[in-house]
C-alpha cells in the first residue's frame, strides 16, 4: 500500500498526536516506532500501517521510507536521530519535517542543506510549538518592524491538578535543564550558567511563573534570518509549574537521566531508558486539563519609534483530545506543517527553520480550525 | 570464648567485631561470610591471632553447623531474612544466638523455637541491636520504674552535621527504607494488635537540636514481643515510628508516586526486572561515601503514657562510624559477651532483650562506648 505519510517515533507521544490529525484529516500515515503496544487504538483505522524498525541503522531508516511509497516524512523520533533521517532523506529524494534538534543538533541539520537543495527537497526543521508556532509569529511580528533589538521567547504552562504528567520528551527535558543555557549577545552566542538565567513573568492563561534560560533551537534560527533586522538579544525561556519541575529537578539531582548502562539480572539497562520506561506508564488524571502560553517578545523600532510586541500562542486541553493535554500544539503542528509540504504550498528546496519557509496566514487559519489562538499584543489574530 | 560473627564483614557486622575485639581481650573470633576475600581482609585488618575467617552458605544448615561447632555464641549479622535458618543451625551445633532483629514476622517464627533452645539448655537473644535491641532494654528499665502503664510510643531521629560532598544522602540501603514505607506496620491498639495502611499514623517531632521531623508508623519487631513482655503491667497502646526529615520524605514519596518503588516486573530484552531492583541500584550510589567525615547523633525514645516517663539513649559518630550504625553493633557485642553468665544462671530458650539483659549493668557498658541514656532528659548513666 502507497502511504501519504510515514512517520519516524510513530509510537511516541508527539507521534501519535501527529498521526491522528493526519488521520482525521483523511491522509494515510505509515507509522515507525519500537512499541506497537502503544498505539492499538490507531492501528486499528485502515489507513494506517506499522513498521518496527531500529533508528541507529540507517539503511533500516532508508528501507522503511521505500516501503511506505509516502511523498513526506515526518519525523517525531528523539533529536539524536534528526541527522540520519535527513540523510536518508537525501538518498530516497523526500522531503522531511521534524521536531527540532536544540542547538548542536540543528547546526548540524543546516550543514546540509546544499544536499537538500540538489535533491531538491525539503527539511523544515523545528515544526511543532517550539521551535514551530514561535518561530511563524516571530516572523509574522519582525516585518512590522523597521529594526529589532531583542527577542525574548519561550513556553509557559500549568495544569489544574497538580499532578505530575510527563510534559514532553523526557529526554528533551533532561538534556535542555543540564546542558548549559545559550544566548545570543551582538553576535555572538554566549554560554551562561545553568539556573542562573531566570526572572518571573506573569502569563496570560497560566499566571505568574519562574522562567530559566534553556538551550533551545530559535536562539541559532532567528540569529541567521534577522540579521538584517539589527537583533542583538536573543534570550529562550522555559517555564514549567512548581509541581512539575519540582520532579524534573528531584529526578535530575538523583541521576534518573543518566545514560550510563547497568547490568541487572544478565540484561543491560541504559538508565534513561529505564526511567522513560517507569514514566511512560502514569496516567493522565481524570478531568486534567492543561494551559500552555507560547510567548515572543519583541522589542525594537516601528515608524521611527521605539516598540514592544507580545505574541502569544494560547492552546488549552481540547475536547477529545484530554490525554494529549497542551502537546496538542506540537503532534499537530508538524501535522499541519507537513500536510502544507505534501500541498505543494511551499516551494524552496534545502534546509530552513519555519519562520523562513511557512505562509504565516494559513498556517494560522489551520491553527484556529484545531483551537490555538493567536494574539497579538493582546488582540487575537486568528 | 569463642564467638562466630556470621556477616562480620558487612556494614553492622563490622561494629560487632571492632567491640568484641577491644573490649573482649580472651575472645576468639571468627567472622564468616559467603564472601571468603571480605572475610580475609576484614580479619587480616586486626593482624592478631584472636581475629579469624571462614567461608560459610549460611541458606544451607549443613554448612552453617560446621562452622559453629565448638563455639560459645553465633551472632547473626545478616539480612534477617535467614534468621530461623541460621538458629536452626545452632540447635544443632547447641550454640547460643543473638541477631538484629526480625522485622516482626521473621521474629514471631523464631519465637516458635523457644522450647528447642530449653530443651539443649542453649539461649537465643531475638532482636539486640539499636531497635529493636537499645529500645527494648531501655522499655525494661522505664517499665520497673512504673505501677503500671497504658502506652509505649517508640521513634528514632538522626541529627546530621555531616559536610557531604554528594546531592542526596541515603542513610541505609534503599530496599530497607522501602520496607519501612511500604510493609504493613503492626500496632497494639487497645490491647489488640493490628496491623495498620503503610505510611500511615504520620506525627511530626520538634527536637531540639533535630529541627523538624516527619515521622509515621513502621514495622518492628518490639512489637511481637512488648505485648507479652509488658502484659502484666496493663500495655494496651504500643507504637513505633520512624522519622524522616522532610525534604527526605518528600523524595521518597516523588518516587513513590512516579512509580518508581513498584514491585512489579518490567521487560528489558526478554528479561523480567522488577521496578525496585532497579530504582535501588539507581539509589544506592546516594549512600554515604567511605571518606566522608561523619558527624551526626542518632537518639531512640521510649516513651510511657505520653511523656509520663520519657527514656532515651542518644549516640553520637565514632570512629567515623554513623550513630545510628555504632549504636546497632555495639549493644549486639555488649549483650553477646553477657551470654555465658546467663547460661551459668540457667537462663534459655528463645528470649527478647527486655526478658534476660539486666538494663543497669547493659547502661554501663554504653556509657563505656560512649552512648548515653537519659531519663526525663537527665542522664542517667
Amino acid at each position: 500500500m502507497k502511504y501519504d505519510f510515514i512517520i519516524f517515533g510513530g509510537t511516541g507521544q508527539q507521534g501519535s498526536i501527529c498521526a491522528r490529525d493526519l488521520l482525521e484529516s483523511g491522509y494515510s500515515v505509515m507509522l515507525v516506532g519500537r512499541d506497537k503496544s502503544r498505539i492499538r487504538n490507531l492501528l486499528k483505522n485502515k489507513k494506517t500501517g506499522f513498521l518496527r524498525v531500529d533508528l541507529r541503522n540507517e539503511s533500516e531508516i532508508k528501507k522503511a521510507i521505500k516501503k511506505s511509497h509516502a511523498d513526506i516524512v515526518v519525523n517525531c523520533a528523539e533529536l539524536v536521530f534528526n541527522v540520519p533521517i535527513m540523510k536518508a532523506c537525501i538518498k530516497t529524494k523526500k522531503s522531511v519535517t521534524d521536531l527540532g534538534g536544540l542547538q548542536k543538533v540543528t547546526v548540524e541539520q543546516f550543514k546540509l542543506h546544499n544536499p537538500f537543495r540538489k535533491a531538491g527537497i525539503i527539511n523544515v526543521t523545528g515544526c511543532g510549538s517550539t521551535p514551530g508556532i514561535v518561530n511563524v509569529m516571530a516572523k509574522y511580528a519582525v516585518e512590522k518592524f523597521d529594526s529589532v533589538d531583542t527577542i525574548m521567547l519561550g513556553f509557559a504552562w500549568n495544569s489544574n491538578i497538580k499532578k505530575f504528567v510527563v510534559p514532553y520528551s523526557m529526554q528533551s527535558i533532561f538534556e535542555e535543564l543540564t546542558e548549559d543555557p545559550v544566548t545570543y549577545h551582538n553576535g555572538n552566542f554566549v554560554r551562561e550558567r545553568r539556573m542562573t538565567c531566570k526572572g518571573t513573568l506573569n502569563f496570560r492563561e497560566v499566571g505568574k511563573q519562574t522562567v530559566y534560560c534553556i538551550v533551545h533551537s530559535e536562539v541559532y534560527s532567528f540569529s541567521k534570518y534577522f540579521k538584517e533586522k539589527g537583533l542583538k538579544k536573543i534570550h529562550y525561556m522555559a517555564g514549567f509549574p512548581e509541581h512539575s519541575i519540582r520532579v524534573i529537578e528531584t529526578l535530575i539531582n538523583l541521576g534518573f537521566n543518566s545514560e550510563k548502562k547497568i547490568r541487572v539480572n544478565g540484561a543491560e539497562i541504559i538508565l534513561l531508558d529505564f526511567t522513560n520506561k517507569v514514566l511512560k506508564r502514569i496516567q493522565v488524571p481524570k478531568g486534567y486539563k492543561e494551559a500552555e502560553n507560547l510567548w515572543v517578545s519583541l522589542y525594537g523600532i516601528k515608524n521611527r519609534e521605539k516598540a514592544k510586541t507580545e505574541m502569544n500562542c494560547i492552546v488549552k486541553t481540547v475536547k477529545g483530545w484530554e490525554d494529549a493535554g497542551s502537546n496538542v500544539d506540537t503532534g499537530r503542528t508538524i501535522s499541519i506543517i507537513s500536510q502544507m509540504l505534501k500541498k505543494g504550498m511551499i516551494k524552496e528546496k534545502g534546509v530552513f527553520a519555519p519562520e523562513a519557509v511557512i505562509p504565516y496566514e494559513p498556517f494560522f487559519k489551520e491553527l484556529t480550525k484545531r483551537k490555538m489562538y493567536v494574539y497579538d499584543n493582546g488582540r487575537k489574530i486568528n | 570464648m569463642k564467638f562466630v560473627v556470621l556477616g562480620g564483614y558487612g556494614i553492622i557486622g563490622k561494629v560487632v567485631v571492632f567491640d568484641l575485639f577491644k573490649k573482649c581481650k580472651d575472645c576468639e573470633i571468627i567472622i564468616a561470610g559467603r564472601n571468603m576475600e571480605k572475610a580475609k581482609q576484614y580479619a587480616g585488618s586486626f593482624r592478631n591471632k584472636r581475629v579469624k575467617y571462614a567461608k560459610v552458605d549460611i541458606t544451607n544448615i549443613d554448612s552453617t553447623l560446621l562452622l559453629l561447632k565448638n563455639s560459645d555464641v553465633c551472632v547473626n549479622c545478616v539480612q534477617y531474612y535467614f534468621n530461623t535458618t541460621i538458629m536452626k543451625a545452632c540447635l544443632a551445633a547447641r550454640v547460643n544466638y543473638i541477631d538484629l532483629g526480625g522485622l516482626f514476622h521473621e521474629t514471631k517464627k523464631q519465637l516458635r523455637l523457644h522450647s528447642k533452645f530449653k530443651k539443649i539448655n542453649r539461649l537465643a537473644i531475638v532482636g539486640c541491636g539499636g531497635t529493636p535491641g537499645i529500645t527494648n532494654v531501655l522499655a525494661e528499665y522505664g517499665a520497673s520504674l512504673l505501677k503500671k502503664f497504658n502506652s509505649i510510643e517508640m521513634f528514632f531521629a538522626d541529627k546530621d552535621d555531616t559536610e557531604y560532598n554528594q546531592p542526596f544522602v541515603l542513610p541505609y540501603s534503599f530496599k530497607t527504607i522501602i520496607d519501612e514505607y511500604t510493609k504493613k506496620p503492626a500496632v497494639l491498639k487497645n490491647g489488640k494488635l493490628v496491623f495498620v495502611k503503610p505510611h500511615s499514623g504520620a506525627k511530626e517531632y520538634m527536637l531540639k537540636g533535630y529541627g523538624k521531623l516527619k515521622g509515621f508508623y513502621s514495622l518492628h519487631s518490639e512489637l511481637a514481643t512488648f505485648p507479652s513482655s509488658f502484659r502484666d503491667k496493663k500495655l494496651k497502646n504500643c507504637e513505633f515510628r520512624v522519622t524522616f526529615k522532610e525534604e527526605f520524605s518528600n523524595v521518597m514519596q516523588t518516587l513513590t508516586e512516579l512509580g518508581f518503588t513498584s514491585g512489579k516486573a518490567m521487560e528489558f530484552n526478554d528479561n523480567k526486572i522488577p521496578v525496585i531492583d532497579i530504582t535501588a541500584l539507581i539509589m544506592d550510589q546516594w549512600l554515604i561515601k567511605p571518606e566522608t567525615r561523619v558527624k551526626d547523633e542518632e537518639l531512640l525514645r521510649v516513651d510511657f503514657d505520653r511523656g509520663k516517663l520519657a527514656m532515651d539513649a542518644i549516640s553520637k559518630s565514632r570512629f567515623n562510624i554513623p550513630g545510628g550504625t555504632y549504636n546497632v553493633g555495639v549493644p549486639c557485642s555488649i549483650a553477646s559477651q553477657m551470654i555465658p553468665e546467663m547460661n551459668s544462671r540457667g537462663i534459655s530458650g528463645v528470649l527478647p532483650p527486655e526478658k534476660v539483659v539486666k538494663p543497669e549493668i547493659f547502661f554501663k557498658e554504653l556509657k563505656k562506648r560512649g552512648i548515653s541514656v537519659l531519663k526525663n532528659n537527665r542522664k542517667i548513666n
